[in-house]
């Protein structure tokens, strides 16, 4: 096996060693040792010789010969070449007689492969040296895979966390604002509807984020109609983040179940206009969006500010780090809110 | 007693910031804040010598609070995280420092700034 170094030309000298069975079985050895699918390298303790099969070069990305005789653990990352290190030091202590890790191959061209080793000491018969062999299974695709479950997981127990908080923040606000049980009752489980369906919008796009226009048809779902000729609705397609979503269904829930009880949806003759639009570029590039009421009835403004309120303003401004006006204008409801889109868009794409 | 002394809220999510704030002006303290980010939270430690501890959430919208902890560390100032997730990351960072886990009630808000003010007695008197 030492002359194995050079794996070129399997099949060359097999005519005239058909005949001999001993050399026939160390050929098919070599033929499996090669089309394994698997990397292999194997290396004489004394570091006398090596060989590696066409799989492993393959995965480590550099050539047979700059593979054999060079220090194997200079294949690896360089942040996992001392834990590789101390285990083929126990390795051949004789603390360990195998191991199997998943560790990180930095290939020539920088890239980097995750491989799942499984390496051994094995004795040679008397007289030889003995040998390590390593069998290399590239799993980079399972692994990324892993890595990525294990942040959807991390961020859905944040996402749900969080969640929990702010129905705590809700129950105690509306707790504040009401007075029977009754009252809070219907107060809260419309509110919770409120935040279910934003939930529902980016769970069914994984956490995606969500179009303003949904946003918009699933938090006036509850108040009105489908395609209600009182509510016009209009604006680009943009892409907003999780709770981005949330603080804009709050908001929009707020607006819709006020006008249902005092504005303009409460009566035949009103109107809304939700309308958003994104303006300005880079640090500067502003999102705009507006509820603007009309046709209703005279509009008074509240003698006292409500949770509604709260909502709507306050807490969209610090959500957004933007500016919300809102106007009781005799004719109709006025909200409008300006932020930087760089609060609102997608952060970053979907994983993977 | 401690009374009328300014907490540093780092909380990126409205409703709960708002719960908190509403908190500490019951306990009878300031806010300084809230601050959605860790970067604003460390500008104002720079422009407010008046803080006399802090809150901080870990998982901020840009990443998480621990410049700003690093930045209460450097001077002194006792913190307490608050956070949904077991906090096991912090405890290896921070040993010392208190966790409040989400959601977390008025009482233990209480007795968290209580203690935090009761350290900083502590270290200031010693």
């Amino acid at each position: 096996m030492p002359e194995a170094a050079n794996g070129g030309g399997l099949n060359e000298e097999r005519a005239g060693q058909a005949r001999d069975p001993e050399r026939a079985a160390a050929n098919r050895l070599r033929d499996t040792y090669e089309t394994a699918g698997v990397g292999v390298v194997a290396a004489a303790t004394g570091g006398g010789w090596a060989t590696v099969n066409d799989r492993l070069c393959e995965i480590a990305g550099y050539a047979r010969g700059e593979m054999v005789g060079s220090d194997f653990i200079r294949f690896f990352h360089p942040s996992d070449r001392r834990s590789v290190g101390d285990l083929l030091d126990r390795l051949l202590k004789r603390e360990l007689s195998t191991f199997s890790i998943v560790r990180r191959f930095l290939r020539k061209d920088d890239s980097i492969v995750w491989v799942e080793l499984t390496i051994a000491l094995l004795r040679q018969d008397a007289g030889g040296d003995n040998f390590i062999v390593a069998i290399a299974h590239e799993v980079t695709d399972e692994t990324r895979l892993r890595e990525h479950q294990r942040f959807l997981i991390q961020d859905h127990s944040h996402r749900t966390r969080n969640l929990l908080t702010i129905v705590q923040v809700l129950a105690r606000q509306i707790a504040q604002h009401t007075i029977t049980s009754q009252d809070f009752e219907a107060q809260f489980v419309s509110r919770l509807a409120a935040l279910s369906a934003s939930h529902d919008l980016v769970s069914s796009r994984e956490w995606a984020g969500a179009a303003v226009a949904d946003i918009v048809r699933e938090q006036l779902r509850p108040f009105v109609p489908r395609n209600d000729a009182r509510i016009k609705v209009g604006g680009p397609s943009v892409t907003i983040r999780p709770s981005a979503v949330q603080h804009i269904g709050m908001a929009l829930h707020e607006l819709a179940s006020n006008a249902c009880k005092y504005g303009a949806l409460s009566s035949k003759t009103g109107n809304v206009n939700i309308s958003w639009s994104t303006s300005g570029a880079d640090d500067d590039a502003k999102f705009q969006m507006a509820w603007a009421e009309t046709g209703g009835p005279v509009v008074e403004p509240p003698t006292r500010s409500g949770f509604g309120q709260m909502i709507v303003r306050e807490m969209v401004a610090y959500a957004f780090n933007g500016n919300v006006e809102l106007a009781y204008d005799a004719d109709g409801v006025k909200w409008r809110l300006e932020a930087p889109l760089a609060s609102i868009v997608v952060e970053r794409p979907p994983c993977l | 007693m401690n009374l009328g002394l300014r907490i540093l809220l780092v909380e990126d999510e409205a409703l709960i910031a708002m719960m908190l704030g509403d908190w500490i002006a019951e306990l009878g303290h300031v806010v300084g804040g809230p601050h959605h980010h860790a970067a604003s939270a460390v500008a104002y430690l720079d422009t407010e010598n008046t803080i006399d501890a802090a809150l901080l959430d870990v998982q901020l919208a840009d990443g998480d609070s621990f410049p700003v902890a690093d930045e209460l560390v450097r001077r002194n100032l006792p913190f307490a995280f608050m956070t949904g997730l077991s906090g096991e990351n912090i405890r290896r960072r921070y040993s010392d420092a208190l966790v409040l886990t989400k959601p977390c009630d008025f009482e233990s808000v209480r007795a968290t700034i209580g203690a935090l003010l009761d350290s900083r007695t502590a270290v200031t008197s010693s």
